[in-house]
């Protein structure tokens, strides 16, 4: 083990790594915003292959503060940007997103490491799920959504029933109407955007349940009311 | 269970660092750093895995000390920060290849144990930990070997009171029945 003042030597030398990478980041922004769009769309490109800015996370965040910084920039400035050109940025900024994990969770975890966590872990339970063999089910053709719980699962054609370890149902999904997805003890869910779908992540006396929507057809809001149309029942 | 005055000193070493006391930083590394590791290491199972995801804590508060807020202890505040920087590591590098793993590890964990536990019951559970499931293991080390109370162990794994006593429920039952398989009847 490292020595305390090894430790905390260390624990400087990163910081002040982290406040050079900083600075490099913000120079670059700053010059993106003198540019055109597709310019920087340019300059975002050429900061991801940067070699020391090799995590992702601060990588695609970076793409995405750039990519939104450029936006608000165009849209603020006289001259309105041509639908072609926002169009444009869209498709670069989904292509730079699709590096390795969305820009949205990479944001999530370079802004707020709370959140991050719980995508995190609702990615783990999910992984886990598969490879479990757990479940992944076509929805009326709408989405996919994996369901996963740490209990006991016995899938029926329309619904998955869960039960505790001592056998007794604890839950019930819907597979075709997720308003009647009920459980006991639930903290009220999150969502959280990530790999190209939305994550409601909720407990269930203290067991993780983590239901992933993805396909053509999400949005936001459908994964907002899912999330809302959960019924829960009081312990 | 925690003591209000130390996290009232602590507090206040926070105020001496955001004020500009850099000193002040050095004494809560200095507080924090071996319980910290020997937390991580119930996530990563390696010594300079877990020193370096420490590290990343306390740069944490280094680079964004405005986001504490003081409305939970300093401690609960970094084990928090510490957790979440463990799973995104174990996020990002699923598997760990065997030439990566520290052999001094566990010498090294027995070493900060043998330090930092206190008493019988939380030695005894610390035995088991490593056989029980992440949740499980996180809120038995939280509980017992931090002694920090339900409502702190539950800002740092995200989950509220109740669920953390049915953790701590489960897990307890857990331990115990790890124990029978020893053929030690608690």
């Amino acid at each position: 083990m490292k020595s305390e003042k090894e430790f905390l030597d260390g624990v400087y030398a990163k910081y002040e790594k982290e406040l050079e990478l900083r600075r490099k980041r913000t120079k670059m922004l700053s010059m993106c915003a003198t540019l055109s769009a597709c310019a920087c769309v340019a300059i975002i490109v050429a900061i991801r292959s940067v070699p020391d800015i090799n995590n992702v996370a601060e990588d695609a965040a970076l793409a995405d503060a750039a990519y939104g910084y450029t936006t608000q920039n165009m849209y603020s400035s006289s001259k309105e940007p041509s639908e072609e050109a926002v169009l444009e940025m869209a498709k670069s900024y989904k292509a730079a997103a699709k590096a390795q994990i969305t820009a949205d969770y990479a944001a999530d975890i370079a802004e707020d490491g709370m959140l991050v966590s719980e995508v995190a872990e609702a990615e783990e339970a999910v992984a886990e799920a598969d490879e479990d063999n757990g479940t992944l089910y076509s929805n009326a053709g709408k989405f996919t959504f994996n369901l996963y719980t740490s209990n006991s699962q016995t899938v029926y054609e329309d619904k998955i029933e869960y039960t505790d370890e001592d056998g007794s149902l604890i839950a019930t999904a819907y597979l075709n109407d997720l308003r009647g997805f009920s459980c006991i003890g639930c903290t009220y869910p999150q969502v959280s955007e990530a790999n190209g779908g939305y994550y409601i992540n909720h407990n269930m006396n203290g067991e993780s349940i983590v239901i992933f929507l993805s396909g053509e057809q999400y949005e936001k809001e459908l994964a907002q009311s899912v999330a809302d149309s959960i019924v829960y029942n009081e312990d | 269970m925690r003591e209000g005055g130390k996290v009232s000193a602590d507090n206040e070493l926070f105020r001496r660092y955001i004020d500009g006391d850099i000193k002040a930083f050095d004494e809560i590394v200095k507080a924090y750093r071996e319980n910290l590791i020997f937390f991580v290491m119930r996530y990563v199972r390696c010594t300079s895995l877990a020193e370096e995801i420490a590290q990343d804590a306390f740069v944490e508060l280094l680079l964004h000390k405005h986001r504490y807020n003081f409305s939970c202890s300093l401690k609960t505040y970094l084990f928090t920060i510490a957790k979440n920087k463990a799973i995104n590591h174990l996020r990002r590098q699923k598997f760990l290849s065997d030439e990566e793993i520290d052999i001094n590890t566990k010498a090294d964990e027995e070493d900060l144990a043998q330090r930092l536990i206190k008493d019988e019951q939380s030695a005894m559970l610390y035995k088991v930990l490593d056989r029980l499931n992440g949740d499980y293991r996180c809120a038995l080390h939280l509980v017992y070997i931090e002694n920090l109370s339900y409502d702190d162990a539950g800002k740092v794994m995200g989950k509220n009171r109740k669920q953390i006593e049915n953790l701590v429920f489960r897990a307890k039952a857990a331990a115990r029945n790890e124990f029978e398989k020893e053929g030690v009847v608690l």
